[in-house]
């Protein structure tokens, strides 16, 4: 990928031919702009990102992992089941902390002094004197607070609760799979 | 002690760093949130003793490498398509019909895709000036508030466009890799990986049980 920062900024034939590139790329009108604000908007909110990204690792994680032709089947059988169970594991605890985050976050962040304290508000913010302006960036605001706050707090659950929660449930599964009748030991 | 300048300080700062979108602040998650997460998951692995020595030398580089693989992708991949979609967004390349008409009304077309074209910054240039000039100061109190909610209307339908492209295509960047990339280059790693580390421990074995027989030997000498 061609570095646009450098090639604006410098006269030569690299940068006349990216120009040349990017203009000739063919023009798109946005038809359906709410459902892809929808879309975008919920994807923005570090909470249902999560989501998003968990749902997307367990379509094709355990499956690959149950399939690898690399590895003995055992190591293939055990490595599946614990990535079956890390995924949904660290999606829930990072979509409940997450959460609890953005409501920390929106319950001390503020627009203006009438609806409560301001010292979490950016001074660009309150110097906003449109209220929709306001608005959109105070939403921001608060996701980005939100992430910090989460990104703090899961320093520590990572340790304290994705990972043993991870363990004890892959445990018992792999506890199960060795019970099978045709589970003839490890390779 | 008076924390108050400090923690605005910081707010500032923050807001300051993650104004361009919510592309960045996914970014900074996602890279933060995976590191940490690796750190746990092999430390998990490594004092698990349901796992073989065999299933470990495997799973310890597979959780290590998917780390990395995840963080390079979101610097390799992600970003740079971030930034690419966010220049087709800004430049007008990708636009709503209201952004194509606004635009239109202010001589534009043309630059509809041009080197350093930012609609946004436009927007806000031309209410600055607009703001600044006799003529405007001059005109009634309603007339001034309906000029500037036209260009703030366009302005604001603009903005939440841009961070929803900004947000979609992050999201799609980080998915493909989670789903695709990291699983596919991990496993193979490992897979290496675990070879390397099971020959070495056999010959480790190996050593060790030579060494316990010459021992064995010299004491019947």
């Amino acid at each position: 990928m061609l570095r646009t920062e450098s090639i604006d900024s410098g006269i030569n034939f690299g940068a006349s031919f990216y120009d040349r590139f990017f203009r000739s790329l063919p023009n798109k009108e946005l038809k359906d702009v709410a459902k892809l604000n929808v879309i975008g908007q919920a994807l923005a909110s570090p909470h249902w990102n999560r989501v998003a990204l968990g749902a997307a690792a367990i379509t094709t994680q355990p499956a690959l992992d149950y399939f690898n032709p690399k590895v003995d089947r055992d190591t293939a059988k055990v490595s599946a089941i614990r990535t079956a169970v890390k995924i949904p594991v660290c999606t829930m605890v990072g979509f409940i902390i997450r959460g609890l985050s953005y409501k920390l976050a929106d319950k001390f962040i503020h627009g203006s002094e009438a609806e409560g304290s301001i010292l979490f508000t950016p001074s660009e913010i309150l110097r906003e004197t449109n209220k929709e302006l306001r608005a959109s960036k105070l939403k921001l605001h608060k996701n980005t607070m939100s992430t910090i706050i989460a990104i703090f707090v899961m320093m520590f659950t990572n340790f304290l609760i994705d990972a043993p929660l991870t363990t004890k449930l892959a445990n018992k599964f792999i506890d199960k799979y060795h019970n099978k009748k045709d589970y003839k030991g490890a390779v | 002690m008076n924390i108050e300048p400090f923690i605005r300080k910081s707010i500032n700062w923050i807001y300051k760093h993650f104004e361009k979108g919510s592309g960045a602040m996914i970014l900074v998650t996602s890279l933060t949130g995976m590191g940490v997460s690796t750190i746990a998951q092999t430390c998990a692995i490594i004092f698990n003793k349901k796992y073989t020595d065999k299933q470990k030398a495997f799973m310890i580089p597979q959780e290590l490498t998917e780390g990395i693989i995840n963080i390079c992708s979101m610097l390799l991949i992600t970003k740079p398509a971030q930034r690419f979609v966010r220049k087709l967004v800004k430049t007008g390349k990708i636009a709503t019909k209201q952004t194509l008409q606004y635009m239109k009304e202010n001589d534009l077309a043309d630059k509809r895709g041009a080197k350093n074209f930012d609609i946004g910054l436009f927007i806000k240039e031309k209410m600055a000036k607009l703001e600044g000039s006799e003529e405007f100061s001059s005109l009634a109190q309603e007339e001034k508030n309906k000029i500037l909610t036209g260009h703030l209307d366009v302005l604001d339908n603009y903005s939440v466009y841009a961070d929803s492209i900004s947000a979609i295509t992050t999201t799609a960047g980080s998915a493909l890799s989670l789903a695709v990339l990291a699983p596919l280059i991990r496993n193979s790693v490992a897979a290496k990986y675990q070879k390397v580390n099971m020959n070495r421990l056999q010959k480790h074995y190996q050593e060790y049980e030579n060494r316990k027989i010459y021992n064995t030997d010299s004491l019947k000498i």
